[in-house]
């Protein structure tokens, strides 16, 4: 880090957060709130107890369809009366689960959705994050099993199928429970499980509440990205200044671009504002003027003009889904955002190109038939959108949280139980706030 | 053993005394006793002449074992009069057992009515049977490969691709009706009226559309192409057919037919299981086996539907699946063969389907537990091992421990299958069989891994631990301690489709995969799959995806 790299956090009503705080204070090996958001998101799993009744009263497990069941196993159908017991459940479950007496262990149940965490000392052993769903589900159906007093011919396997599904025949589970990170086989390439957490889900666990969305979609990239290794040297300060400015409002740069922007601007109008701030706080300099008056410039601070760009970029997002409540333009804003800065300025746009470049390929494939959905329905890890580590995702999670209902695939249909963890898990709670105190507070990790 | 099997064996052996003990070596002359196998020979010397590479040696005595020291038997396709020799059932050699793999590797199914559901709600338009029709007309056009969206594209020639079609399953009569018949597996049709009637119930108002991609698709990628090929001309047909415009509406259409409603024949696999994509056969459900064959719904008798089943297990367990991606392309048709040969399961199964009958009162009569286990393998196995001590010509003929041990726990399966209608009591008769009674009787068990994956799956059938206890129907090779024995792979599905079929059941895994396999439009007919092995043997079985329209006749 620099000397002189401090910043201001500020919330989603343009006021302060916190002051000066040195930007290392989010690192998030360093911020303690980064941090427990990143180890709750590790070590939970979810599960719709009366879902799974329905399921094992049916006999439907094991279908591979994303909605419906094609597998039905006749005479194989159990009649458990589990939500009516749901509390004896969970005890058994947590019992099962604790590492020590009285661990960190947590078993909630919120009407028919039970959470779990595995508590924390799991990870002194851990080699990945299997162990979210493989603990929470094999402490289910051991409950199950033995509250209901089940026998080996009694649909033991049943209730497994129920809820882990296939697996291991599957490569990952499939059946009623979940976790917030994908499974190990299910995440391509290493270091990347942060990014699968699709932009619905983000949604969801912010209850569409814009700058929550920016915050927690970045600090999942930008943990990934130094999990990975690829915050390494320069990179680090580099990654850190876009979580500030994109994830963060810091210095209520976000902010003050919707504010003075957000009705009647145009994305061009945005890049003017970014490069004026950029060249008042000599970020930037002019490098040469041609004849034509077309002005070149040049970055005096990479890591520092990305983090103004991106910030930008976050703004464009959520101006351009904010004025139509709609979010199918969130990848064709940024896509243009981009493409119009780099040619007005002769910068590198946000992430060097790779933002560009990844807002065409999501744009290109949430709008023909080689696609793959909606916006709201990827994840960070996806092909199309994992090209740039952090500055991509963010703005569609923020921006996507203003869309009034247009989607066929919205976060209350994909991610509908994530809109009660936050109300079970407090520390998913307001993360602009809560890591803006955490950096506030932030001493040098020894 | 019935008199008409044994009749069987003692042609195929040319032996009137099948009991005799005695026996003669290095007498038969090798492969030349082998019409066949001396039409390989001669054919294999005018290839390495015109080529100028040697290739088949066949006439050679110094390669390998000893030749000539075996009897070289024909093999009996099993309740079909076709006789013939052992390189017919080998994958590469028989048309018909190549199609049932192509025709299950290229079957897509998906549900229709979340399109639907985005038509109405999204577009605003109205969807009906005469828009259904109009679309399956675009889908039939688009999935063999005509372009949709711009005729200067490169289009298929319809002659490569005249096996590829699309169809829909419904559940309700009445929307059925009102559908193009040409375009509709027609439920009524094709099942007797019991099985009718469940099925139409379980998929009730919904549709599915079930496509089938041409074979030359799956010849020239892996099974894994299906679910793209669908998914594209899938979401083309309906951008034709309700006129959509360009945008968010195709991308939602896509994710919706390619992925929302899409289900997986097979799933793909671990990555030391090669790694293999979608629809290929390790990743196939033991239960979708029973579901596949379709004998039961043209032939009331038990055995003959579990019959027909195992063949299709041998087929794409063994044959195709180890056989070639496993073992190379040689060294396992005559024992995954030997489900559908010479009859012997068959009278392994008879006998123990007559057994339980007489013990318990008829099929599913009885509560699964260790002692109707130990009962009914005990009977099965012990019976099996009396015809190969007094018949030297059955050892002759299952002369691998894993042929035997195969043949003897598929029986066993199916008989405890028989006796409780529970898939996973019968899955434990496979183990039962393979690790304790033949072992303890022969002292010796299958092939160099011995009953390893047997020991390891005996407590792992009934376990909760994550690792273990999938439900038998959801089971596959592509479980690892499944994967390494086809003595367990190969006669596993038999605990599935025996239990249900006890039962009465429709369908052991999906109501849709056994209505979509029921399809009279598929190249390889699934009603009678050990009549379409024969007519692969006979050379008769005309198969799809042929290249020879684009090339040169020879």
């Amino acid at each position: 880090m620099e000397e002189d790299d401090f910043i201001d956090i500020y919330d989603d009503r343009g006021k302060i957060l916190c002051e000066k705080v040195p930007l290392d204070g989010l690192n998030p090996y360093k911020n303690q709130a980064a941090l427990e958001i990143l180890h709750s998101l590790r070590r939970t799993a979810l599960i719709d107890i009366s879902e799974l009744e329905n399921t094992l009263r049916t006999g439907e497990v094991g279908g591979t369809m994303n909605v419906g069941c094609e597998c039905q196993i006749p005479g194989r159908e159990l009649d458990l009366e589990l939500l009516d017991r749901i509390d004896e459940i969970a005890a058994r479950v947590k019992k099962l689960l604790e590492i020590a007496p009285n661990d960190d262990t947590r078993v909630e149940v919120a009407d028919s959705l039970m959470v779990i965490q595995i508590p924390s000392r799991s990870f002194l052993v851990a080699t990945d994050s299997s162990q979210a769903y493989l603990k929470p589900a094999t402490a289910i159906v051991r409950a199950i099993c033995e509250i209901f007093e089940l026998g080996i011919f009694d649909g033991i396997e049943m209730v497994k199928a129920a809820v882990l599904g296939r697996y291991p025949q599957m490569t990952a589970p499939n059946g009623a429970l979940s976790a917030l990170l994908s499974f190990p086989t299910q995440v391509e390439g290493g270091a990347n499980a942060y990014r699968g957490i699709m932009v619905n889900h983000i949604i969801a666990l912010t209850n569409r509440r814009t700058f929550d969305a920016a915050a927690l979609s970045s600090v999942l990239e930008h943990a990934a990205v130094f999990e990975s290794g690829a915050a390494l040297g320069a990179y680090g300060r580099y990654h850190l200044f876009g979580l500030a400015y994109q994830g963060l409002n810091a210095n209520n740069m976000v902010w003050e671009l919707l504010k003075d922007h957000g009705k009647g601007g145009r994305i061009t109008d945005l890049i003017d504002d970014v490069l004026e701030r950029a060249l008042r706080d000599r970020i930037i300099e002019v490098e040469r003027e041609m004849a034509s008056g077309y002005r070149l410039y040049a970055a005096k601070d990479a890591a520092r003009w990305n983090a103004y760009a991106s910030a930008g970029l976050m703004a464009a997002a959520i101006q351009n889904a904010g004025v139509m409540r709609s979010g199918q333009g969130i990848p064709s804003a940024m896509l243009f955002y981009n493409d119009l800065l780099v040619m007005q300025t002769g910068l590198p746009g946000v992430d060097f190109g790779r933002a560009l470049g990844t807002a065409t390929l999501y744009e290109y494939l949430t709008h023909n038939t080689y696609g793959g959905g909606e916006p709201g329905t990827f994840s960070a890890e996806h092909p199309a959108t994992r090209g740039s580590k952090g500055f991509i995702i963010p703005c569609a999670a923020a921006a996507m949280c203003l869309d009034a209902g247009t989607q066929m695939y919205p976060p209350e249909m994909t991610s509908g139980k994530m809109f009660k963890l936050r109300e079970i898990l407090p520390e998913l709670k307001d993360p602009v706030k809560r890591i803006a105190e955490a950096a506030a507070a932030f001493k040098e990790v020894v | 053993m019935k008199d008409e099997i044994l009749k069987k064996i003692k042609e195929v052996f040319k032996e009137d005394d099948p009991t005799r003990k005695d026996t003669r070596y290095y007498e038969f002359g090798g492969r030349l006793q082998s019409e066949t196998k001396r039409g390989f020979i001669e054919s294999s010397k005018r290839i390495a002449a015109e080529r100028g590479i040697p290739g088949y040696q066949g006439g050679r005595e110094d390669f390998g074992v000893p030749l000539g020291s075996r009897y070289l038997e024909p093999y009996y396709i099993s309740g079909t009069e076709t006789l013939c020799d052992m390189d017919e059932m080998h994958q590469i050699n028989n048309a018909a057992i190549q199609q049932m793999g192509d025709d299950i590797k290229r079957t897509a199914i998906n549900g229709l009515d979340l399109p639907h559901r985005i038509l109405q709600q999204k577009v605003g338009v109205s969807v009906t049977p005469e828009t259904i029709n109009r679309y399956l007309e675009s889908i039939n056009h688009s999935i063999i490969g005509g372009a949709l969206a711009q005729e200067h594209m490169a289009e298929i020639n319809p002659l490569m691709t005249r096996d590829g079609y699309a169809k829909i399953i419904a559940g309700d009569d009445e929307l059925a009706a009102r559908i193009d018949s040409r375009f509709v597996i027609d439920i009524n049709r094709e099942f007797p009226e019991r099985m009718a009637e469940k099925l139409k119930q379980k998929i009730g108002k919904h549709i599915f559309q079930v496509a089938r991609i041409p074979t030359v698709g799956v010849r020239i990628a892996d099974a894994s192409v299906v679910h793209r090929w669908n998914g594209n001309q899938s979401a083309l047909a309906f951008v034709s057919a309700y006129s959509l415009g360009g945008g968010s509406i195709l991308a939602e259409f896509t994710i919706t037919v390619k992925h929302m409603a899409y289900m997986l024949l097979g799933t793909p696999t671990w990555p030391r299981r090669g790694p293999r994509g979608a629809n290929e056969p390790i990743g196939i459900p033991y239960g979708y086996i029973g579901d596949f064959c379709q004998a039961d719904t043209v032939n009331d008798d038990p055995v003959h539907y579990c019959m027909e089943s195992m063949a299709i297990s041998g087929v794409i367990y063994g044959l195709i699946w180890f056989d070639s991606y496993v073992l190379g392309g040689i060294g396992g048709a005559n024992t995954f063969s030997s489900p559908f040969t010479n009859n012997l399961l068959d009278d392994f199964t008879y006998h123990i389907s007559d057994w339980v009958k007489d013990k318990y009162g008829g099929f599913a009569a009885v509560k699964p537990s260790f002692d109707v286990i130990r009962d009914v393998t005990e009977e099965v196995n012990f019976y099996g091992m009396e015809q190969y001590d007094k018949y030297p010509v059955l050892l002759e003929h299952h002369w691998g421990g894993v042929i035997r041990l195969l043949n003897l726990n598929a029986a066993s399966a199916i008989g405890v299958g028989f006796a409780t209608g529970n898939s996973t009591a019968a899955t434990l008769a496979v183990y039962y069989s393979g690790s304790f009674i033949q072992k303890e009787a022969w002292g010796r068990h299958n092939v160099g891994i011995g009953d390893a994956p047997d020991q390891i799956n005996i407590p792992n059938t009934v376990s909760v631990r994550p690792d273990e206890g999938v439900i038998p129907e959801l089971r596959s090779p592509n479980i690892p301690e499944d994967s390494l024995s086809a003595s367990v792979f190969v006669p596993s599905p038999a605990a599935c489709f025996a239990s249900h079929r006890a039962r009465g059941d429709a369908w052991c895994l999906s109501p849709i995969v056994k209505v979509a396999f029921a399809d009279p439009s598929l190249t390889f007919d699934f009603k009678h799959v050990r009549e379409e092995i024969a007519r692969g043997a006979r050379h008769e079985f005309i198969p799809a995806g042929e290249r020879d329209v684009i090339t040169p006749s020879r």
